[in-house]
């Protein structure tokens, strides 16, 4: 009975929201976004959804928009299984135009095939590269987070451009661990540099001492810990002990105020890869993306009072932005009477135009062979001093 | 040679935690035939209450404990009623006072601001008296069970205490100050207070261990129910009392050792269940019968341990776990030789 009447409210509340539209002469098109809202990935699905919640509430004031946004907003509860329902849901009972799905990278690849025969336009918050790649099997998804390569690539290039020729890995045994290792081991050589030693640990470790022998043995000039908080401090504790002298950098996965709180000054000069979004404050007024990261941070903080974005906040906030623009294009581009088809087609078509976008995670620029469309603007090396992070210059 | 000294040490102050924890894992098994899965769990809680009281919150532990002797209670007051008929009131009456200093002492530590010590001396009794709370309500409602069945048992736990820790500490790692900060340099090595604290601790608890199991009252009842159950209970020892007793030594070793091992390595949810599966492994290494046995096994698992992550940091625990394959059946043939078997 509720059920009943709620549909009833809410579809009242659609045609109310379309005769307003219809008298302003746009149409409504609806935008389905699936998040992780509850279970393990909560904490990064909560934040992307309050996000997405505030594109939409920004949408609405807009008026240069050609048409009426409607965000239809779905809990997957962390379970790709309901991701792939809610997909299919939205692009076929409810007519999303966009799908932004998914919070983690397992549900995103679950979604692959619903998205492709649903044909819609899909961009997802997840980190994993392969949810793009290879980009010819994934014509419909798109992707707003940076990827490993880019910061292992980033890290390289710098601990090249200070004179290491050897440098030692030393990372986590799970998926995270491997996934770093895999981009780690391939972009080394093509960077003629050469890697030292190769170590493991797991989070469940007491003793890091072996694998930093290793390291210190190997005569690494430079060691890249791929790895999250507590093992990564702990690795960093040990390779001090044995008389490690040399940098230590370690990964995006430790760019977080864990790392700090479990060091308690242990860790100082470590060097730390990270988006900018991290130390937004930091960041030069010359920046790109300081302008909009401040926009960002400010309209967050004004619709959700005492909180403050973070990474994931990001993620939702350009997944957002890049399903209005690509909207926008898309309704510009086709005729008023268009088929929801080839309504989809064209903003996915439209989405591959976008160029030079900056958002929360660095300037966007598509094309047919880059799906992800990152450049390395919003990657940033931090560097521990005094027990926080601090920018380092370029 | 600098690098062998390095690996035996922290081998050594690995080894002692392990051997904590095997200590206890043999002594329930010897008096009660239950193998813990769980054991490496009141590791964790005694490390993740110590985060909570030096925090100056009352640790969720408190809950649990307080819950325990409740359900405890009730289920003693309902035996006692089946048996006899009349409503047991003692029991009540001790069930609500050990129910209200269980919430009243770490409460009383907090306001007061005890000193660190008592902190620690807290979260090992909270940790320490869950053994009997655990054994009391989960094995001794199914007695004479086989091994396999409390293995299972104690499995469920094992889960359980992970889940509803996660949900009550959260999923992030946590730091303890160590106790003594600062290192020394022994030669070539740089050894922290804290790790020759851990050795020298777990020597005098082992000390203090034997010489009880050796010379008190208690300590030899304890010894004469793991060995032959029907002969103790003829002496009159009573085998639950015993079961009980094993339990809260065991409990209470394996929250010492989660205490030591918390500043060295970081607090989390997760840390318990590898830490006591190495200790079993030890354990097994001495035949699950013998504690000097154990000791030295656990040891020699944390030397072995530390050696295989040298040579091949991503097989070391698959190497240390398989080495108790060949342990096993050297133990299995070792027995038909001496004609008996670990089922008095």
């Amino acid at each position: 009975m509720l059920m009943g009447l709620k549909r009833w409210a809410l579809a009242a509340a659609t045609t109310a929201m379309a005769l307003t539209a219809a008298a302003q002469g746009k149409p409504t098109l609806v935008i389905g976004a699936v998040v992780s809202a509850s279970g393990p990935a909560a904490a990064l699905g909560l934040p992307e959804k309050k996000a997405i919640e505030l594109v939409e509430e920004m949408a609405r004031a807009r008026t240069d928009l050609p048409f009426v946004p409607k965000f239809m907003i779905v809990d997957d509860a962390s379970d790709p299984t309901r991701a792939v329902n809610a997909v299919r849901k939205l692009a076929g009972e409810d007519q999303a135009v966009v799908v932004i799905c998914c919070t983690t990278t397992p549900a995103s690849m679950a979604i692959l095939e619903s998205v492709r025969s649903a044909g819609v336009l899909n961009i997802s918050m997840a980190s994993a590269a392969t949810v793009v790649e290879p980009v010819a099997e994934r014509f419909w998804t798109f992707k707003t987070p940076m990827t490993d390569r880019m910061q292992i690539k980033y890290t390289l290039d710098l601990m090249k451009k200070r004179g290491v020729r050897k440098v030692a890995y030393m990372g986590l045994e799970d998926a995270y661990g491997e996934a770093g290792w895999n981009e780690f081991r391939k972009l080394v050589p093509d960077m003629e540099m050469e890697v030292a030693a190769s170590e493991r640990f797991s989070r469940g470790d007491t003793n890091f001492t072996p694998q930093a022998l290793r390291v210190r043995q190997s005569n690494a000039q430079a060691v890249y810990v791929h790895g999250i908080p507590p093992s990564s401090v702990l690795v960093q504790q040990a390779l001090t002990r044995v008389g490690f002298t040399n940098p230590v950098y370690h990964s995006a996965g430790s760019a977080n105020n864990g790392f700090l709180s479990v060091a308690k000054g242990s860790v100082d000069n470590a060097y730390v890869v990270s988006g900018a979004i991290q130390v937004f404050e930091q960041l030069p007024v010359s920046h790109a993306l300081k302008k909009p990261l401040q926009e960002f941070f400010q309209s967050y903080a004004q619709k959700y009072a005492g909180e403050s974005a973070d990474l994931f906040a990001g993620q939702g906030w350009d997944a957002g932005q890049l399903a209005l623009m690509a909207l926008s294009a898309a309704v510009r581009s086709t005729p008023a009477t268009a088929p929801l088809p080839a309504l989809r087609s064209a903003a996915r078509d439209q989405m591959e135009k976008i160029r030079n976008h900056a958002g929360s995670n660095g300037i966007f620029s598509f094309s047919k062979d880059d799906h992800l469309g990152l450049d390395r603007t919003g990657l940033v090396m931090l560097q521990v001093v005094d027990g926080r992070f601090k920018l380092q210059p370029d | 040679m600098q690098t062998f000294l390095f690996l035996t040490a922290d081998g050594l102050a690995n080894g002692a935690i392990y051997a904590l924890l095997g200590l206890g894992i043999v002594i329930i098994y010897l008096v009660t035939r239950v193998i813990n899965i769980a054991h490496g769990d009141f590791a964790m809680l005694s490390a993740m209450t110590l985060v909570s009281l030096e925090q100056g919150q009352m640790p969720p532990t408190c809950a649990l404990v307080v819950c325990g002797i409740l359900v405890w209670t009730v289920a003693d007051c309902f035996a006692s009623w089946r048996r006899h008929g009349g409503f047991a009131w003692r029991v009540l009456c001790h069930g609500l006072v050990a129910a209200m200093a269980a919430f009243a002492l770490p409460a009383l530590l907090l306001a007061w601001g005890a000193p660190r010590w008592a902190l620690i001396a807290m979260a090992v009794l909270l940790v320490g008296v869950l053994g009997p709370i655990f054994y009391r309500l989960a094995i001794e409602p199914i007695p004479k069970a086989s091994v396999l069945v409390y293995i299972i048992v104690t499995l469920g736990a094992h889960l359980v205490v992970q889940g509803v820790s996660l949900h009550l500490w959260g999923p992030q790692a946590m730091s303890v100050a160590p106790m003594l900060s600062g290192s020394v340099t022994l030669g070539p090595i740089a050894m922290s207070y804290q790790a020759l604290l851990v050795i020298a601790i777990t020597a005098i608890t082992m000390a203090c261990l034997f010489s009880a199991f050796a010379w008190t009252l208690h300590g030899k009842a304890l010894r004469a129910a793991s060995l032959n159950q029907v002969g103790a209970v003829l002496c009159g020892i009573g085998v639950q009392q015993s079961g009980r007793v094993a339990f809260l030594v065991g409990a209470s070793l394996a929250a010492l050792a989660g205490v030591l091992l918390a500043p060295l390595v970081g607090v989390h949810y997760e840390m318990g269940f590898l830490v006591g599966l190495k200790g079993f492994v030890g354990a097994t290494m001495g035949g699950l019968a013998s504690y000097p046995g154990a000791v030295i096994g656990a040891m020699t698992i944390g030397v072995l341990e530390s050696c295989f992550a040298y040579l091949s940091s991503a097989y070391r625990d698959a190497l240390v776990f398989t080495l108790i394959v060949p342990l096993l059946l050297l133990q299995s043939r070792l027995a038909a030789r001496r004609g008996g078997s670990h089922e008095h």
